[in-house]
């Protein structure tokens, strides 16, 4: 353990998440505009917006998962290598992972609508999840980084969408 | 009397999973496949590929197709002249199938007679109608190549609900039971499984037993939603088959003139020569449009009678709802007599059979497609699910006996054993063995032989009842091994023997692009791999030394006392 206190390091790892989190409302709110701009037939239901819909709503769930995970002690310890989160931290992953799961599900009413939409969500989480349970399995490590980047496409994505 | 309510489920669990395990396995084997019931038929039927790819092209560059109102006309026409006055029913069905619409009746002056002398009737005409011309499709000229007779995807959807080929009752009854005992399961699993939101993302790998139960409890919760969903859903579609004392009652309530309704309305009509003919189709389809609705289609009902009702069946444009609303007319005067009136309990009724058979093609047809891979592969996941649970209940047992049989328990295991092997792989292998036998066997069967769709299914029946046969002679892990081989083999070489007949595999459907019979092939190679993967996790394991199994039983008993509580019997 390095001379930092607990309070320093809670704090260094806000600040990552604030970066994080400040990057993905960015980049969420340049593709709106540029789509608002570029894509003339934005908010057809067409094949494409359930294509790119489908993998948002994945990927977001991935994010989600891998984040209500990390707050888990014996899945921190296999992602990050570090003995366990603090309890702020873990409060964090929890609510993240909430609101990303809630993000999952706006992604898919967007491209299939209420009702199909909410069948939908549930069999892509059933995919998200599998997906989480079989890296932490075989690559523990991997899955901080699969996270990221699910949560990074997923938010690009639903830019994208109508 | 277990000594708490977690262990009296757990011992619910083990015994209503365990013996009805087998069934549901075929049942939920046979779902996933049915799934996609469609593309197999299509795979299984290649000498229809080439007309359909015609088709394909002719249909992208068709004109637009005419107005609803139009073509609703000329179909009535049709109609009109196929003597309604001699049915009991006609049906149009707009969109039936991409470009073209339905039509058809039911004739009451044909079919076979009953004891009391009047007609059974029979379908009077069945016909498209191109939604671009208001003509019959000009593909009906063609020359229609004759297809291979079989029964294709639709075989599995039948073993699906009834275990049958041609469903025998006993069958669904065996399935309602299956899947009562399917939700038995369900709960009480959930209701053992203490860990279910700590263990969530659990699986741990290369520890036997535990992985085995992870494994298990994993690919269960992750499918939570749909296997209540489907389990639901199935028994609300054997309704009849479980609560048959309603429909019965009342048929032997009635009195005899009534009965024979049953069986044919003869006894009702009206002499037939002096009917009118209905009122005309077009306007009542502009009033229901008026208000904002897409028409679907339309029915005549009860046209032999004095009061002929017409249904036009609606959705509305902005909103996709799983059903259609239905208005009735009068079939006379056109007069309207109302909107069919929608219990709550039809409505669920309707949105649980239409999202376990995957009709939400209202949706649209990529919406469907989305829908039904859903399904499949949570369903090929569900199966899994219930194969690691045989499994597991022998992997705990092959260890240490538990003796619930008495004297008979070594015997009683080696069965279940055999069970174990045949209900999952060797059913697969009867399942591909299905797909060669449609490539093997020749066009025309030698005379004395049984219709070729009755040998496919047959030879299914057989290959299936051999698997058994093998697991039973065979140890059982070299069982698994050997059929897994098997199973693998015949999955990847697939596309192998398609070519070796037809000349064509998965490259060519995919040049011409035929994703449906690509798909078919390319899924089967998936699980081709998947059985390669686990016939050599199964070697290895046989494989491995004494000494790493005697570790590997140490390990089991090191494990804390709770967790095996848990998971006794």
């Amino acid at each position: 353990m390095s001379g930092r206190t607990l309070t320093d390091k809670a704090r260094h790892h806000w600040g990552i998440f604030a970066r994080v989190l400040a990057a993905a409302l960015g980049g969420y709110a340049l593709t709106t505009l540029l789509s608002f701009l570029l894509l003339a037939d934005r908010g057809r239901c067409g094949m494409s917006a359930m294509i790119l819909a489908g993998i948002a709503s994945f990927a977001l769930g991935l994010a989600a998962f891998t984040s209500l995970a990390l707050a888990m002690d014996r899945h921190h310890e296999q992602m990050l290598g570090r003995r366990k989160a603090p309890p702020r931290q873990k409060l964090i992953f929890r609510i993240v992972g909430w609101l990303l799961l809630a993000l999952s599900l706006r992604a898919s009413i967007l491209g299939w609508g209420w009702s199909l939409g909410s069948a939908i969500w549930l069999g892509l989480l059933t995919l998200s999840a599998i997906t989480l349970i079989l890296l932490l399995g075989w690559r523990p490590r991997a899955a901080r980084w699969t996270g990221i980047a699910a949560l990074a496409a997923g938010i690009i994505l639903s830019g994208v969408l109508p | 009397m277990k000594q708490t309510f977690r262990q009296s489920m757990g011992w619910l669990h083990t015994w209503a999973g365990l013996w009805l395990g087998w069934v549901l396995v075929v049942i939920f084997m046979t779902g996933t496949l049915a799934v996609f019931a469609g593309p197999i038929t299509h795979w299984m039927q290649p000498e229809l590929m080439a007309h359909e790819r015609e088709e394909a092209a002719e249909l992208a560059a068709r004109p637009p197709a005419l107005s609803v109102g139009t073509r609703v006309a000329t179909m009535d026409q049709a109609i009109r002249e196929g003597r309604t006055w001699a049915t009991m029913w006609w049906t149009i069905e707009l969109d039936h199938v991409p470009g073209a619409d339905r039509y058809y009746w039911w004739d009451s002056n044909r079919g076979d007679l009953y004891p009391n002398g009047q007609r059974r009737g029979a379908l009077g005409a069945l016909e498209l109608l191109d939604q671009s011309t208001a003509r019959k499709p000009v593909e009906d000229d063609h020359e229609h190549p004759d297809a291979r007779d079989t029964a294709g995807g639709n075989f599995f959807i039948t073993l699906h609900y009834s275990l049958t080929h041609d469903g025998a009752n006993w069958g669904f009854y065996t399935v309602f039971i299956a899947t009562i005992a399917f939700l038995v399961a369900l709960v009480s699993g959930v209701v053992v499984h203490k860990k279910i939101f700590a263990d969530f993302f659990t699986f741990r790998r290369g520890k036997g037993q535990r992985s085995w139960l992870d494994a298990h409890n994993a690919m269960a919760v992750m499918t939570l939603p749909f296997l209540l969903m489907i389990g639901w859903s199935g028994l609300d579609l054997l309704e009849k088959f479980g609560l048959p004392t309603p429909a019965y009652s009342i048929q032997q309530s009635q009195s005899e003139e009534q009965q024979s309704l049953f069986h044919t309305t003869g006894a009702a009509f009206v002499e037939s020569t002096t009917l009118e003919p209905h009122t005309a189709l077009a306007p009542l389809v502009m009033q229901v449009e008026s208000h904002g609705l897409r028409v679907v289609g339309l029915r005549g009902g009860e046209i032999n009678t004095a009061s002929p009702v017409i249904t036009v069946r609606a959705m509305p444009l902005d909103d996709t709802r799983f059903a259609a609303r239905e208005f009735k007319f009068d079939g006379h005067s056109g007069a309207f007599l109302g909107e069919e009136p929608v219990t709550d309990a039809g409505v669920v009724r309707n949105v649980l059979h239409r999202l376990h058979e995957g009709q939400v093609s209202n949706f649209g047809i990529s919406a469907e497609l989305s829908y039904r891979w859903l399904l499949f592969i949570s369903s090929a996941l569900g199966t899994a699910m219930m194969a690691a649970g045989v499994v597991l209940f022998m992997v705990k047992r092959r260890k240490r006996s538990l003796n619930e049989f008495g004297r008979a328990t070594p015997y009683v295991y080696r069965g279940i054993e055999a069970l174990n092997v045949a209900a999952v792989v060797g059913l697969a292998i009867a399942c591909i063995s299905y797909l060669w036998l449609n490539r093997l066997l020749p066009m025309e069967l030698p005379v004395g032989w049984d219709e070729r769709h009755h040998v496919e299914q047959d030879g299914f029946l057989t290959i299936w009842i051999a698997t058994l046969i093998h697991a039973l002679l065979r140890k059982p892990m070299r069982a698994w091994v050997e059929q897994l081989a098997t199973l693998s083999l015949l999955c990847l070489a697939l596309p192998l023997v398609n070519q070796a007949v037809t000349g064509e595999m998965f490259v060519q459907y995919l040049i011409a692009g035929d994703w449906e019979a690509a798909g078919v092939e390319l899924t089967a190679m998936v699980f081709g791999l998947l059985a390669a993967f686990a016939a050599h996790k199964v070697r290895a394991r046989i494989n491995a030394a004494p000494v790493e199994r005697r570790r590997g039983k140490a390990q089991v008993s090191e494990q804390p006392q709770a967790t095996v509580a848990e998971v006794a019997a």
